[in-house]
């Protein structure tokens, strides 16, 4: 039994507005890295003297270029798992936010060939098919585009909601592998042909440097760094222990598993080296606080979580991580609620394990539909017990509407989830709350935290939903 | 975003829009389009110096005629002598045939270019001529990129009220004016 030690955390308002600023720092990044070609294209006279009609085509194909291509390497940056991103916006903002950009980063991408399209059989007097055919026949390096711009329309519909119901996880996962290519493929004419890139040696310059450094960080951090991480420590699973409700603890160990660096409520990107399994890594949440190994307790929910639970100890794996800021490095209160429903238990386990905490100052809500076969209860009741945090678990069945208590039973004084909650975890106005569990769960509990005027800085939720 | 970043960043990049964009205004009136130099002082005629913004770039298409480098004249080389001296009148000289006696019926000439071929496609011209002046350009070839094509028209007019190549250029089609000037100044040399 690991002994179990008490960190020390810096909390306070102090820390919320540092917090602040670096997330808006990083959005701001953002915003620069779109305006700055906006800026030398106006400067440029991007759109001086455009009086008809092919001008303005002309001047919103560059202009939808420019900031396309920038819109691009953000979209890849945000899926790149560099850390000093990761560290302060989380992967799973981060991936959000690379989810809600590809559609309309589609969108410029198309008007930008449109207006092209549009522009120049104007002025060459013919119609836009044979436009295309006497672009796409006499330039290589448009051709290429042209196909670049096609895979990227199939990788974005494969990754719109109604296709990936429909796709499994590994076959979105290949498709999306093609958005790279897709990429390269558009390079060349950006550089050929592009007027801005032409005319300017600076604007060249500036985005040869960003495809550089882009380039580098997802090469190193998404590609090369987890690899080497994992061989020098020599990671392997080391023990694989079934627990209840049909979830499994698997233990990973090596040298100096202390140096990862882990958490306790991040996670990991788990990729076990079979034959069948390499290439498909799987996000899990470390269940216990990390010291020289990492536990990670899996549910069985797909061919793979299934295939997982029988891998054989001395197996290498390659750990990618740690990701996520559901830790007490965003936590700035002295109160803390920790909310969790079925595997969600995981990281909600290994916080209530190291949280710094005084007697009382956490409190565990754990959702489970049968107490009798919840995963790792043990665990958390003994936690709970050692370090004086107030736990309840809830189980029976779930609402008829939306919610995340139990169904009310008859007899019971019908009350509103919030006012339940608060009976439950008096300080959950003034604490940092985190959740794990489904998503539905998850909003519903978010919902009757609102109501709570909790601030959203002191929501943290953890989504197992990707 | 905290709402007060949000309206401090909005606010900084509007103004930057705004600058930008007045500097590109800017850009228009300075530069861009064939201001009508005055006929006194015709030697700008090299465009690398009437617009140093728009084609700083060096011109890596420059064909092995280029003679622009030491001759403050326009484009031509040694094949200029039947056209008057281009550095003084950049007009075709109209007095060639004797004009004081009675005037005899227009002398319409039409030649074509050489195609030059550059960066984006292939320019070539037929120009026509009535007693030397310039009146007409047709594009025989003009296939260009990107809707660059679009200059030729204004870049007509422009040859035929300049009745020369003395005019700047136009951002976004630098090749293309310069592609075009040459096939101009081509197509004057074989009068």
């Amino acid at each position: 039994m690991p002994e179990i030690k008490n960190n020390v955390v810096i909390i306070g308002p102090g820390k919320l507005l540092r917090l602040e600023r670096k997330r808006d720092a990083v959005e701001i990044l953002g915003i620069i890295a779109l305006l700055l070609p906006t800026l030398a294209f106006l400067a440029n006279g991007g759109l001086a003297g455009v009086t008809d009609a092919a001008g303005w085509f002309n001047a919103f194909n560059r202009l939808t270029a420019l900031v396309g291509t920038s819109l691009l390497l953000i979209h890849m940056v945000l899926v790149a798992r560099v850390p000093w991103l990761e560290r302060t916006l989380g992967l799973d903002k981060l991936t959000h936010a690379h989810k809600r950009l590809g559609k309309p980063l589609l969108y410029l991408l198309l008007i930008h060939t449109i207006t092209a399209l549009i522009s120049y059989s104007i002025s060459d007097g013919v119609n836009i098919i044979t436009t295309l055919i006497n672009l796409v026949g006499g330039y290589l390096e448009l051709l290429l585009a042209a196909v670049g711009l096609l895979l990227m329309i199939v990788v974005v519909i494969s990754s719109i909601n109604a296709a990936r119901r429909k796709l499994s996880y590994e076959a979105w996962y290949l498709i999306h592998l093609v958005s790279y290519l897709a990429i390269f493929a558009s390079i060349p004419h950006q550089f050929t042909l592009g007027t801005e890139f032409l005319a300017e040696p600076l604007v060249a310059g500036y985005f040869i440097a960003l495809y550089v450094f882009v380039g580098l960080n997802v090469v190193w951090f998404r590609f090369l760094f987890p690899i080497v991480q994992s061989l020098a420590l020599s990671l392997r699973v080391t023990t694989v222990r079934p627990e209840a409700n049909r979830t499994t603890s698997i233990v990973i160990g090596g040298k100096a598993v202390e140096s990862l660096g882990a958490e306790a409520g991040q996670f990991f990107m788990l990729r076990v080296l079979t034959a069948k399994q390499w290439w498909r890594p799987h996000p899990f949440s470390v269940s216990a606080s990390p010291s020289d190994t990492i536990r990670f307790t899996v549910g069985a929910r797909g061919d793979d979580t299934i295939l997982l639970q029988e891998t054989k100890p001395g197996t290498r794996v390659i750990l990618e991580g740690p990701f996520g800021v559901f830790s007490e490095s965003k936590r700035t209160k002295q109160h803390v609620l920790l909310l969790a429903a079925g595997i969600g238990v995981a990281p909600i386990r290994a916080l209530a394990e190291s949280l710094a905490s005084d007697p009382g100052d956490v409190t565990v809500v754990y959702r489970v539909t049968d107490r009798s076969d919840a995963s790792l209860l043990d665990e958390v009741e003994r936690i709970c017990r050692e370090r004086n945090h107030t736990l309840h678990v809830l189980d029976g069945p779930r609402p008829n509407g939306p919610g995340f208590l139990p169904r009310q039973q008859p007899g019971e004084q019908i009350a509103p989830e919030y006012a339940r909650l608060l009976a439950l975890a008096p300080f959950a106005a003034e604490s940092d709350i985190y959740i794990c569990g489904p998503s539905a769960w998850s909003n519903a509990a978010v919902q009757a935290l609102k109501k709570l005027n909790v601030p959203k800085a002191s929501i943290h939720v953890e989504e197992f939903a990707w | 975003m905290r709402k007060s970043t949000l309206m401090v960043t909005s606010l900084v990049a509007a103004s930057a829009l705004t600058v930008a964009w007045n500097t590109g205004q800017q850009t228009l009136n300075n530069e861009i389009l064939l201001m009508p130099t005055d006929n006194a002082s015709p030697a700008p005629t090299d465009p690398a110096t009437t617009d140093p913004g728009a084609t700083a770039t060096a011109e890596p298409t420059a064909p092995a005629t280029d003679p622009a480098a030491t001759d403050p004249a326009p484009t031509q080389g040694a094949t200029k002598a039947p056209t008057a001296t281009p550095t003084q009148t950049p007009t075709q000289t109209p007095t060639t045939p004797a004009a004081p006696v009675a005037p005899p019926a227009p002398v319409t000439a039409t030649v074509s270019s050489d195609p030059i071929t550059y960066k984006y496609g292939t320019v070539q011209i037929s120009m026509t001529t009535v007693d030397g002046a310039i009146t007409e350009i047709k594009m025989l070839q003009g296939d260009a990129t990107n809707g660059r094509a679009a200059a030729y028209t204004t870049l007509i007019n422009a040859t035929i009220q300049q009745q020369g190549t003395n005019y700047g250029n136009i951002s976004g089609a630098t090749f293309t004016v310069d592609a075009f000037k040459k096939a101009v100044d081509n197509a004057m040399a074989k009068f």
